[in-house]
């Protein structure tokens, strides 16, 4: 038999409140940035190269994929990369190039600040979106990804996720690693929906942060870049979109949506 | 191919006033890709009714009620494992609802849905819930029914397995209570808090047993739920329940410390209280975490929740953690999969998103809280 108990609380490790400590402190400086800077200029931040964003289109269907190039423009929309030698604790800086996952096997769509990005059905329930990121500057094949979007006027979190991921060569450019896209699973699922806030999900321009950690690397090696997106139902089917509006509609309750079997 | 079996009529309560329910489950042994399938008959005995009739009332009997002497000591678990559970002494004091005994066969995982009315025809309050159940039980949630799907029933019915596998078939409904301990577990409400059913109003208690290589049932598997009610005036704040589920998990052979955290926001426009918490996995589980999510702020405080246990996770109740308005939690998931472990050999031998204990994994978060917001229970996916 098991006996009722209440769980005590528990310290921190050591090790998660240093990284937690400098994830702060590098969220603190990018911020301090985006404020300084209007959002559609690129900028660089650590000595990383701007990005090249030629090519890619807020309007761009969810299964539109973009080559690898067009983050490399520097025109309106790139993203804010972060990283660079951090000489406080000598970690390696990743490049992070954000990217919306498309399907199966199919190359990432590359993004640009004010890209739209698909909400999509889960498997239990409510709609994410799936974002991922190709990488610069590392070969580890495991890392992990954290996604956390705001509200642009408040920096309110709506949202974070972080998962654990396989990491791959993006083909033919072996100098640049991305999920193992086999799987959905590798990319980060933001749960956006259901919307359960005052203000709608969709078409509401969210700041998104993309984090990578490069896993079994000596010293660590982190990266992050930020750009603003706008989710968007955008199903094929006219009931699978209707139900996505109405998910991501401000001021969900549960079984506002579904329609029941029931009825007539 | 379908197969029909019988849950053997189970006697709740030792004083006497047997509730016995007869049911008649068809067994869906579907593929794991087919949920069509007819709901399930219940069938009360005459002889049995007759004993209820006596005992003082047909809606107990409806609503697995029973009546105890309350001079009588509590029941005691006999040797075997065998869960015993008095219900409450009278119709006043709450209600019990429950499974009768049914046997697994090896290698055998087995859901079944049961379908029951509150049995009252003015909202009641509820600040005691205790849950005995025999070992082998892999979890057992009840849910408030709303949108029907595949899966549904009448007072009384149960579904095993087919449509109550399917996840999406009670995606709208608000959790009632969950547990995922053999034995007893018991929810004491902190005094002014109270959980609220409105009259007659349709819950469906799941419960999944697994009598294989991860799990074993012994014996014969068995849920019996007591809800004790309160007195309306004592009532200050309801209790809230938020359901958060982590999808598209996959864990694969050598990963040893795979992790998967999101969030969960189910406070509204005012601070809510955690009472109680507890997390789910399958054994690939190594740690569970909950730690309270503040949108506001960027850090994570310690958690407040830990278990390491797959199999008897912790139930962590009166946490008494403070989540600011809008806030919820932060959860977190840690995998690992020896080299030679086989989810689905058709993906690589990993174990993906998915109810079965043996070859899929899960990564849900249960959280008791109030006050409930006026509106809504959460689920989060």
């Amino acid at each position: 038999m098991l006996l009722t108990r209440a769980y005590p609380t528990r310290s921190t490790p050591r090790a998660f409140a240093k990284h937690a400590w400098r994830a702060v402190g590098k969220i603190g400086v990018a911020w301090a940035s985006l404020l300084a800077v209007a959002c559609s200029e690129p900028e660089v931040h650590g000595g990383s190269e701007a990005p090249d964003a030629a090519g890619s289109s807020a309007d761009a269907p969810a299964d539109e994929t973009t080559s690898n190039d067009d983050v490399a423009s520097g025109r309106d929309g790139a993203p804010l990369v972060e990283g660079g030698p951090n000489p406080s604790d000598g970690s390696n800086a990743l490049e992070v190039i954000p990217a919306a996952f498309t399907e199966e096997n199919a190359p990432l769509r590359i993004l640009r600040s004010g890209d739209t990005i698909d909400l999509l059905r889960a498997p239990q329930g409510g709609h994410v979106v799936l974002l991922a990121a190709q990488v610069r500057n590392t070969s580890s094949t495991a890392a992990n990804i954290r996604v956390r979007m705001r509200r642009p006027d408040t920096g309110f979190i709506v949202a974070e996720e972080k998962r654990t991921v396989a990491m791959v060569a993006v083909p033919d450019d072996p100098a640049t690693m991305q999920p193992d896209l086999r799987t959905r699973s590798q990319v980060a699922h933001v749960p956006l929906c259901p919307d359960y806030d005052p203000i709608d999900v969709v078409a509401e321009p969210l700041d998104v942060e993309i984090e990578v950690t490069a896993l079994y690397t000596d010293p660590p090696a982190v990266g992050s870049a930020r750009l603003t997106l706008v989710p968007a139902c955008r199903q094929a089917s006219p009931e699978a979109q209707a139900l996505c509006r109405c998910e991501c509609e401000a001021n969900y309750a549960l079984g506002k949506c579904a329609v029941d079997a029931r009825a007539p | 191919m379908a197969q029909e079996g019988r849950v053997p009529a189970v006697p709740n309560g030792s004083q006497g006033a047997f509730q016995s329910l007869r049911i008649a489950v068809k067994r869906h042994w579907h593929s794991r890709c087919s949920f069509v399938a007819p709901m399930c008959h219940v069938l009360f005995s005459k002889g049995y009714a007759a004993r209820w009739l006596a005992a003082g009332s047909t809606l107990l009997l409806l609503s697995g009620c029973g009546s105890s002497d309350p001079n009588e000591p509590p029941p005691t678990d006999p040797p075997s494992g065998d869960v015993m559970l008095a219900p409450p002494a009278t119709r006043e004091q709450g209600w019990q609802v429950g499974t009768s005994a049914f046997t697994l066969a090896p290698a055998q995982e087995l859901q079944q849905c049961f379908f029951f009315e509150v049995p009252y025809d003015e909202p009641v309050f509820v600040k005691h819930i205790e849950i005995a159940q025999n070992p082998g039980t892999h979890h057992m949630n009840i849910f408030r029914v709303r949108t029907i799907h595949e899966l549904d029933g009448a007072n009384g019915d149960a579904v095993a397995d087919g449509p109550c596998w399917k996840p999406t078939n009670w995606s709208d409904w608000p959790l009632v209570v969950n547990s995922q301990n053999e034995g007893h577990i018991e929810l004491n409400l902190p005094e002014g808090v109270a959980h609220r059913f409105e009259p007659h109003e349709k819950i469906m208690l799941q419960t999944h047993y697994v009598n294989a290589t991860t799990q074993a049932t012994p014996g014969l598997g068995k849920v019996l739920v007591n809800f004790d009610r309160a007195d309306p005036a004592t009532v200050r704040d309801e209790l809230g329940t938020a359901f958060a589920t982590n999808q598209s998990l996959r864990i694969c052979p050598g990963e040893v410390t795979k992790t998967f955290e999101t969030t969960c926001r189910f406070a509204k426009d005012k601070p809510v209280t955690i009472y109680g918490a507890n997390g789910h996995f399958h054994s690939r589980g190594r740690r569970f975490t909950m730690s309270v999510f503040d949108p506001a702020g960027a850090e994570t405080p310690a958690p407040f929740y830990e278990s390491t246990a797959w199999d008897e996770p912790l139930f962590a109740r009166n946490i008494g953690a403070a989540v600011p308005a809008q806030g919820g939690i932060r959860y977190s998931c840690e995998f690992a999969v020896g080299p030679n472990d086989c989810g689905d050999p058709a993906d690589g031998c990993c174990f993906t998103f998915g109810g079965k204990v043996e070859f899929q994994e899960h990564c849900n978060a249960f959280v008791y809280y109030y006050p409930r917001r006026a509106d809504t229970d959460v689920n989060c996916f």
